[in-house]
């Protein structure tokens, strides 16, 4: 089933990674380069199904993009998928107490990525 | 008695919807009325909004309100077989008559 | 008018009926495509019909039956023993499927359990698409396995952005799932939030992939959603009568109050679970249903798979081992406390032993009933009138016996059928009624199982035998036969006493295929026959194969069993006779010479006689003979184990068993032993 994702991420290539994955499976992609560029998208759109976001970005990170995300009552409920590496484990306690489950580790190959998605949206 | 049934044709029935869509009923459903939900046009149908259909067709036994399902389009019908709930569909609500 | 759902159940049963009389041949005779197109057609019509009246879910059911028996038709798929066991669950299945048009998940559960199981044998083309799709690696075919998942999301999981959809849709994609959605008892409809979830799933799913591939779809919910998933055994599907209990839809009791109260009461309880009160009375019936077959007078029965009913033989004998040397050592002991627990123990054990057996033991009648019919045809053909009586249907015998026996059993009527009964004519001329009677009997016979199958017809003629057998080369010319060792004759191997071969009993076996059957069974069989007046045989059979209980007895070190229930009595014998080289010659016994066998020189078996030896009196069949030992050890049971090829011909050894200390004792044959006996006695 066709879904609006919106992907967050500073580097261009992951972006595009993921972008292209997600197409191929039927989806639409909305790229954003980090929380404030995705908040004005969440904006201009008043649908998307699920948020892709990496954690490290500048001004503003993953968590707190998403926490200004979840504020939105269109946005309250969308389930995120967040991207992070190895070294992020410190993140995860942070990113439960605001209602983030899915975590994504960084590299992954694009099969795992759909896989997922799936699983979310 | 049956004079003014209520009549829904929402687009979208998710988490997002729900708590509107309960509020609405619960100020304007009276006891005996029947609602009657036009699954035409449903685009988005998620656990929640499945949960409140099932929580309408229990909820609408005690209060003798019956509730009818009508015209659920393909995408509608595969997520009520998803979930085994392909019986919510159908006149067999119809027990207050 | 009648409900056209009534007239289908009606039809139904007795398509049913007809599948369950095919299977019940195809059981003893696979090939018979008589019966296999009866099946066919059973299948057929009842899938068709099915689909006319609303049965959507007992059409597809029956659909695979169908496939399955074009298959067998067509020679694709070979009707094995365990097979026929599957379908006939699948006719029961099929009755159960009757009751309602949608069956709930327990029915649907029983129907893939049984359609994954027929899936295994089929040829892989034949094969619904689950199944096909994963033969792409190897030919061989891929295990369907049945899982139940429980799912209970966490309250807050539609607010996290978790929604059960997602998880569905993999589910689905793993293999063919069966889906139950009901509230949790946290739902309380005053008090609805809908941004909560209350809802409760429980999933059957059939699939080749693995719990790890299926506990892959939770990843991400797994640490607040309660999910469990079950991997179910085909033979456990069967037994999970309470599976709306299980559900926590209902409590027990609170099922059998609904059934006794108001149909209002119903809607009460929907109000507490499940959708709709439809459901509810729907799932309410079939548990009932359930329960009504548990508790009602008629005891209920299972199928268990013979493999299973061997392996706990297998546990009992080796109980029983472990039993006998403890037994050993607590007599050697001298300790009372220790006696005192062996002896406790051995009682448990007996017990638990004779439960086995008796697990095993089915009446002989299920193999009647097939005769009755083969009689009725066969003597059709013939020509011949003859009536079938049979006696003592209700005698239990080991399944494996029982097995086996079907085969020379069909030779045997068929042989008193052709050779025995003669035609009316003939019968009008000796005076006899037109209509001939065979009689086929069994009973318990000094702790054996004697079958006697008795016809009235012209007899045996000791003087064709003995000249055909003379012809056969099978005695020599000079030879001086008692009757009683002619009649045997017609057991020899390619001995026939028909003058032309007939189409019945000639069919390229003789009796001779009767007796090693027997034999393998450890039977005897004896024929009695008065000419003019009709034959007798009788088959004696020990109730079961796998233990016995037994007498030990030693010669030298070595050790013998020697088959309880054919022991007499044990006397002390001092040596005194003329006969020191051979190794048989008569003792006195009550009066009576009868001949006797010292196991050492039978067996060749070093060291020196004692002064004193025991001597057992067995009695094979109608007489006695004694074997000479060392010395008498005492009861023991035994579990006998199929020598191995080295011993698997040596005369008068029936089978080994290993002892409490290692050690291995064989078990005599008595009945070899005996005509070894029998022949030196006429030589001397």
């Amino acid at each position: 089933m066709s879904k609006t994702i919106l992907v967050v991420d500073d580097s261009a290539s992951v972006r595009q990674v993921v972008s292209l994955a997600l197409k191929s499976a039927g989806h639409q992609v909305i790229e954003a380069v980090d929380g404030v560029d995705a908040l004005k998208k969440l904006d201009d759109n008043k649908k998307v199904h699920l948020i892709v976001s990496d954690v490290n970005m500048p001004n503003m990170d993953g968590l707190s993009f998403v926490k200004a995300a979840k504020a939105k009552a269109e946005y309250r409920f969308t389930p995120v998928l967040m991207l992070t590496t190895e070294s992020g484990e410190d993140k995860k306690a942070e990113g439960k107490a605001i209602g983030v489950k899915a975590w994504l580790v960084k590299p992954f190959k694009p099969e795992l990525l759909l896989s997922a998605v799936t699983k979310l949206a | 008695m049956q004079t003014d049934d209520i009549r829904l044709a929402p687009a979208s029935l998710t988490i997002f919807d729900v708590r509107q869509l309960e509020d609405t009923l619960q100020t304007s459903l009276s006891n005996n009325q029947h609602l009657i939900i036009d699954l035409q046009q449903l685009a988005e149908l998620d656990a929640a909004g499945m949960q409140w259909l099932m929580s309408l067709a229990q909820r609408g036994l005690i209060r003798e309100q019956r509730l009818q399902l009508l015209e659920p389009n393909a995408f509608c019908l595969e997520q009520l077989s998803l979930m085994g709930l392909t019986e919510l569909i159908g006149g067999e609500n119809d027990r207050s008559n | 008018m009648t409900d056209p759902i009534n007239t289908f159940r009606a039809e139904a049963k007795e398509h049913l009926d007809a599948l369950e009389q095919a299977l019940l041949d195809l059981e003893l005779e696979p090939d018979n495509a008589g019966q296999i197109a009866a099946a066919f057609r059973a299948m057929h019509t009842i899938k068709g019909s099915a689909g006319m009246v609303g049965f959507d879910h007992l059409s597809y059911f029956t659909h695979h039956l169908e496939n399955l028996f074009e298959s067998v038709r067509n020679g694709k798929v070979a009707l094995t023993p365990e097979l026929c066991q599957w379908v006939l669950q699948a006719a029961d299945h099929i009755g159960d499927l009757l009751l309602n048009t949608e069956p709930g998940a327990e029915l649907t559960l029983i129907s893939e359990t049984i359609l994954a199981k027929l899936a295994d044998v089929m040829p892989a083309n034949m094969v619904a698409a689950p199944v096909a799709a994963t033969q792409k690696k190897s030919t061989k075919t891929v295990k369907v396995q049945l899982y139940r998942i429980d799912i209970k999301p966490h309250q807050q999981s539609f607010c996290e952005g978790l929604d059960i959809f997602p998880v569905l849709r993999e589910l689905n994609e793993l293999g063919s799932c069966h889906t139950t959605c009901f509230f949790s008892d946290t739902f309380v409809a005053d008090n609805f939030d809908p941004e909560s979830c209350y809802l409760h799933l429980q999933v059957l799913l059939s699939t080749t992939k693995n719990k790890d591939a299926i506990a892959d779809a939770f990843i991400f919910v797994n640490e607040d959603w309660s999910v469990q998933i079950v991997k179910i055994e085909p033979e456990e599907a069967h037994r999970l009568g309470d599976l709306l209990v299980a559900q926590g839809v209902v409590e027990a009791k609170v099922v059998d109050e609904i059934l006794q109260s108001q149909p209002k009461t119903g809607e009460l309880l929907s109000g507490s679970g499940l959708v709709k009160p439809e459901q509810v009375q729907r799932a309410l019936a079939e548990q009932q249903y359930i329960r009504n077959q548990a508790g009602s007078s008629e005891e209920q029965s299972i199928r268990v798979p013979q493999h299973k009913l061997d392996a706990l033989m297998d546990q009992v004998g080796e109980l029983v081992i472990l039993q006998a040397s403890l037994d050993q050592l607590a007599l050697s002991s001298g300790n009372d406390r220790l006696a005192e627990l062996a002896e406790e123990l051995n009682r448990l054990s007996n017990g638990l032993r004779d439960i086995a057996f008796d697990i095993r033991m089915l009446p002989i009648g299920s193999t009647f009933a097939r005769f009755r019919r083969l009689v009725r045809d066969l003597s059709r053909d013939l020509g011949k009138e003859v009536l079938l009586e049979t006696n003592g249907a209700e005698t239990e015998l080991d399944k494996v016996v029982l097995d086996k026996l079907a085969d020379p059993l069909v030779h045997m009527l068929r042989n008193s059928l052709d050779h025995g009964i003669e035609n009316p004519e003939q019968r009008r001329l000796a005076g006899k009624p037109e209509k001939g009677v065979i009689s086929l009997s069994a009973s318990h016979y000094q702790g054996q199982i004697l079958i006697e199958i008795t016809d009235d017809g012209k007899g045996l003629d000791p003087e064709k035998i003995l000249a055909k057998a003379t012809e056969r080369g099978l005695v020599a010319e000079d030879a001086v036969l008692d009757v009683s060792d002619i009649y045997p004759l017609i057991f020899a191997a390619g001995f026939s006493t028909a003058d032309k071969v007939s189409d019945v009993s000639g069919r390229g076996v003789g009796m001779d295929v009767v007796r090693s059957a027997i034999d393998a069974l450890q039977g005897q069989i004896h024929i009695e026959s008065e000419p003019g007046k009709g034959t007798r045989f009788r088959i004696l059979l020990p109730m079961t194969l796998s233990i016995i209980d037994g007498l030990m007895v030693a010669v030298s070190e070595q050790r013998f069993i020697v088959p309880l229930n054919m022991v007499e009595e044990c006397i002390e014998t001092i040596e005194t006779e003329a006969h020191p080289r051979s190794d048989t010659c008569l003792i006195q016994h009550r009066g009576q010479l009868i001949p006797r066998l010292r196991l050492r020189d039978k067996f060749s078996l070093p060291g020196k006689r004692p002064a004193i030896e025991q001597t057992v009196i067995v009695r094979v069949g109608d007489e006695a003979i004694g074997i000479t030992v060392d010395e008498v050890i005492g009861n023991h049971q035994t579990v006998i184990r199929n020598l191995g090829r080295l011993y698997r011909d040596a005369p008068g050894v029936m089978g080994a068993t290993i002892l409490g200390d290692g050690g291995i004792a064989m078990i005599l044959d008595l009945l070899s032993l005996a005509v070894t006996a029998r022949k030196r006695d006429m030589n001397n």
